[in-house]
């Protein structure tokens, strides 16, 4: 096992080696192979920490966008969804933060159990219908859509991360830009509400 | 307190979850379990909550995929014509450096007659070759490559399209 654990480790340097030297030279080619291969995620992901569809198109061009003008920052020693992502964080804050002073999360957020000093502003509500009850798949997925949809970003953001892009606590912790306790914290917050809605789902039965 | 076992059961399922739970932890949460309901289903509603994440489906517009396909191209070729010619900057610099080094090689054989011309004495002379001429040469020809290129990234910048 520890020899095909070494071999996996080897495959996937070798994989963000060819990420790394493409994106320097700037290939084309390979960019879009990229998108092929990660648009998906990077939807999802922008969708979790959105919590709306609008604006995500957008944002998803112009990560892109930014991978191909920043790509000589990637070097290849960690893997390429993490840096991915963390482009199309910053691009999301800096998004809300010209539409308005809000804010996905800031150093104070996780040390207060008072939910109104992050709460999303009413402004930025959408009558638009929940991109979580449109992508509804499962009957399970249905209980979940609601508490998704009123779950504050940065726990949606956590759980995506984790449970969806199977990201480690360091990575998670690099793309976040908090420590890694703060991240658990964020994972345990989640989970905590999801967990919720299934009990409260079952006690309703 | 049975509580407290209860809520360190829990956190311990939440870091098992999480991938946090060192061997010793799962071990006593596994022989905790087989006795204990409650945590049991607490385990089971937190699982349940995880496996319902993958109930959605976020399928990427096609049209979407297409069209970062077409700005990526557009904008590659948009860099291509903008970005410094690192070649041609290469080129330049070794040109620059090969004439330093036969003008230094020149100025130096007629320094004789330079002395002789200006009247001073040959040491002298040398100094002032060295100095005002040679010096201020080698000093350019091998600053030049990183004068070429930041003048280069400068005009890029400028030409960027926001």
């Amino acid at each position: 096992m520890l020899e095909c654990d070494e071999i996996m480790a080897e495959a996937l340097t070798t994989d963000t080696q060819r990420i790394a030297r493409g994106l320097r030279h700037g290939d084309v080619a390979l960019l879009h192979e990229l998108v092929e291969q990660y648009q998906f995620r990077l939807v999802r992901y922008l969708i979790y920490l959105l919590g709306r569809r609008d604006s995500v198109d957008d944002l998803v061009q112009e990560t892109w966008l930014r991978v191909l003008e920043r790509g000589r920052s990637y070097n290849g020693s960690s893997r390429f969804e993490p840096w991915l992502f963390t482009i199309a964080r910053n691009l999301t804050i800096d998004h809300l933060r010209k539409r308005r002073n809000f804010s996905l999360d800031s150093g104070n957020h996780d040390s207060s159990d008072d939910p109104e000093q992050h709460r999303e502003p009413a402004f930025l509500a959408s009558s638009a219908p929940s991109p979580f009850e449109l992508a509804v798949r499962t009957e399970e997925a249905h209980r979940i859509a609601h508490t998704l949809d009123t779950l504050e970003p940065i726990y949606r953001e956590a759980l995506v991360l984790r449970f969806q892009e199977e990201l480690s606590l360091q990575e998670m912790s690099a793309v976040m830009g908090v420590p890694l306790t703060t991240v658990s914290s964020r994972i345990y917050r989640g989970l905590a509400s999801l967990r919720s809605q299934m009990e409260g789902d079952e006690h309703a039965n | 307190m049975q509580t407290d076992l209860h809520n360190e059961m829990r956190q311990i399922i939440d870091n098992s979850l999480v991938g946090e739970a060192s061997p010793e932890q799962q071990q006593a949460l596994r022989k905790h379990l087989l006795e204990c309901a409650a945590c049991q289903k607490y385990a089971s509603d937190s699982r349940r909550a995880i496996v319902s994440l993958n109930g959605f489906s976020f399928a990427a517009d096609p049209g979407l995929t297409e069209k970062v396909h077409a700005a990526l191209a557009l904008r590659a070729q948009q860099l291509q014509t903008t970005r410094p010619n690192r070649k041609r900057i290469l080129q330049i610099s070794l040109a620059a450096l090969l004439l330093t080094i036969v003008g230094s090689f020149a100025a130096l054989q007629v320094n004789g007659a330079l002395a002789a011309a200006l009247h001073l004495p040959l040491v002298q002379a040398q100094a002032g070759l060295v100095t005002l001429w040679i010096a201020p040469s080698w000093c350019f020809a091998l600053l030049l490559p990183a004068l070429l290129l930041v003048s280069a990234r400068s005009a890029n910048r400028k030409g960027q399209i926001i």
